[in-house]
């Protein structure tokens, strides 16, 4: 990959990494430290990676990236953001507000593959080669996933 | 033997044409004793059942209307409700769905839910540096250069902590021998220095300063040069190792376990401390290992502060551990030298053995 290409990939994913990395981390600084992790994982070996395969090649380093921070300190930050709070341009309907704290309330990696299967439309196969887990295990994850979050949304009992 | 209890069965065979001329002479003299048999072996036939023709009109209604695999702590309202948020359901598995769905009202609800579940990410949520992530094709060279420097000033400061260690022959004689692989070097430095002060680095950080500087003043330096130089322009400077020994203080490295280094001085003028000790203590320019990094860098490549400030330093030791090599270099039978290039950049240690 030439350096033009390296910042092509800045503009085309350090949008989506920011995004699955404060989806997934609900912390502004950690977020931000993600991205510039991962783009810098991505120019040490900017010489080995494809275009084509650079955006994978992404978010399998910053996946890897949360997971060392939530092991390294199981994620207590005085950043966290506060939904009902921050003005990060949202406009939070009802639904909105719940899904996102139901997200919130996942197993870190049935949050993962249902943020990588529903913001970047990544197959079960695709999902697999990020995370290290098999098609089958993704499709439940998935599966048990979006269970999870339904039962959420009864148990808050939105209004419809 | 045929008889009249047991006649139907050759009846049958015959009329199937299994029997043999033998059977069928004893069938015939069987006849010829029973006539009244004989119209009922004209009107014998088998009758052959049409198997195609029979067959449950109804099976469809037996068979199963949809086939998928139930997930552990999922009900089949909620498998086929997620087989249809994640689009990977069949006619029939919609049909059964929508059965299912209209069985109660909390099944309407939650198939709403359901179909609530599927999220969509916020296009304002955007990352604001964009442009400090992006890189100019002089920054690999200088994260090359870099690494090269870092990684020399790195090694000349442990090779400088094993002195001790040298002038005992036979850990001595290990070392030198260990031509061409510079990893076991760093591998000893970073353990000697690691084990030894960057763990109680953490837990005290002054009290190792201090023993590393006891350390280095029982040596005595004035038998061993350190040198660099550019492989490039064959500029060859000279670091002293009586100012290696003057000052130790802590700087601040990224890397908390590399934040214990001793400063090193430069010396920009070229000539020997050897011969211009007080001269070169007095005109020295004192530096970090970090300090004389980004010197060096800027000088090479004449960057600024911002584009230094985007490198790592372990980074760059990483990737310049990858193309070192060192040599070990007999000037005279009472001189000896060690040299490690690494990238564009040599170091060197000269040494009079006793």
């Amino acid at each position: 990959m030439t350096t033009g290409e390296y910042n092509k990939c800045v503009d085309l994913y350090s949008d989506n990494i920011f995004r699955f990395a404060l989806s997934s981390m609900h912390d502004m600084d950690a977020a931000n430290d993600v991205v510039q992790d991962t783009f810098m994982r991505l120019w040490q070996h900017v010489e080995k990676v494809n275009l084509d395969s650079a955006k994978p090649y992404l978010f399998k380093i910053a996946n890897n990236l949360m997971i060392d921070q939530f092991r390294k300190k199981k994620f207590e930050s005085t950043n966290q953001i506060d939904i009902e709070k921050h003005s990060y341009s949202y406009e939070y309907t009802d639904i909105k507000y719940h899904l996102d704290k139901a997200l919130n309330s996942l197993p870190q990696i049935q949050k993962t593959v249902v943020l990588l299967r529903d913001y970047e439309e990544y197959s079960y196969e695709e999902i697999g080669k990020i995370t290290g887990l098999s098609e089958s295990q993704v499709k439940v994850y998935i599966y048990r996933g979006r269970k999870n979050l339904k039962d959420y949304l009864i148990e808050a009992k939105i209004e419809l | 033997m045929i008889n009249r209890q047991n006649y139907e069965a050759w009846f049958l065979d015959y009329s199937e044409g299994t029997l043999n001329p033998d059977e069928t002479g004893h069938l015939m003299d069987f006849l010829e004793l029973n006539p009244d048999l004989k119209h009922e072996l004209d009107e014998f036939k088998p009758i052959y059942l049409n198997a195609e023709s029979i067959g449950y009109q109804k099976k469809e209604s037996l068979k199963k209307l949809v086939d998928y695999e139930i997930i552990e702590g999922l009900d089949e309202f909620e498998m086929l409700s997620i087989k249809k948020v994640e689009n990977d359901i069949t006619d029939a598995e919609l049909s059964v769905l929508e059965h299912l769905t209209a069985l109660s009202a909390d099944r309407k609800k939650e198939a709403v839910l359901f179909e609530k579940t599927k999220l969509s990410p916020d296009l304002n949520m955007q990352f604001d540096n964009k442009n400090d992530l992006k890189q100019k094709n002089t920054l690999r060279l200088i994260f090359y250069y870099t690494s090269s420097v870092a990684a020399a000033v790195l090694l000349i400061f442990f090779s400088y902590q094993n002195i001790k260690k040298d002038l005992n022959p036979q850990v001595n004689n290990e070392l030198l021998s260990s031509n061409n692989n510079i990893k076991n070097l760093n591998d000893q430095a970073l353990n000697a220095s690691f084990s030894d002060t960057a763990e109680s680095n953490m837990q005290s950080d002054a009290k190792s300063v201090k023993r590393i500087k006891n350390n280095s003043d029982k040596i005595k330096e004035q038998e061993v040069q350190y040198s660099y130089s550019e492989v490039n322009n064959h500029q060859r400077e000279d670091i002293s190792p009586e100012l290696l020994n003057t000052d130790v203080k802590e700087i601040n490295f990224e890397n908390k376990n590399l934040n214990l280094v001793p400063e090193i001085h430069y010396i920009s003028s070229g000539n020997s401390p050897l011969t211009q000790q007080n001269n070169t203590i007095n005109n020295s320019i004192a530096l970090t290992p970090k300090e004389f990094m980004i010197k060096k860098v800027k000088e090479k490549l004449d960057i600024d502060d911002k584009d230094y400030s985007r490198i790592n330093t372990m980074d760059m030791v990483n990737v310049a551990l990858d193309k070192t090599k060192m040599g070990k270099v007999n000037l005279s039978s009472q001189s000896k030298e060690i040299a490690v290039n690494i990238g564009p950049i040599s170091f060197s240690r000269k040494w009079n053995s006793e």
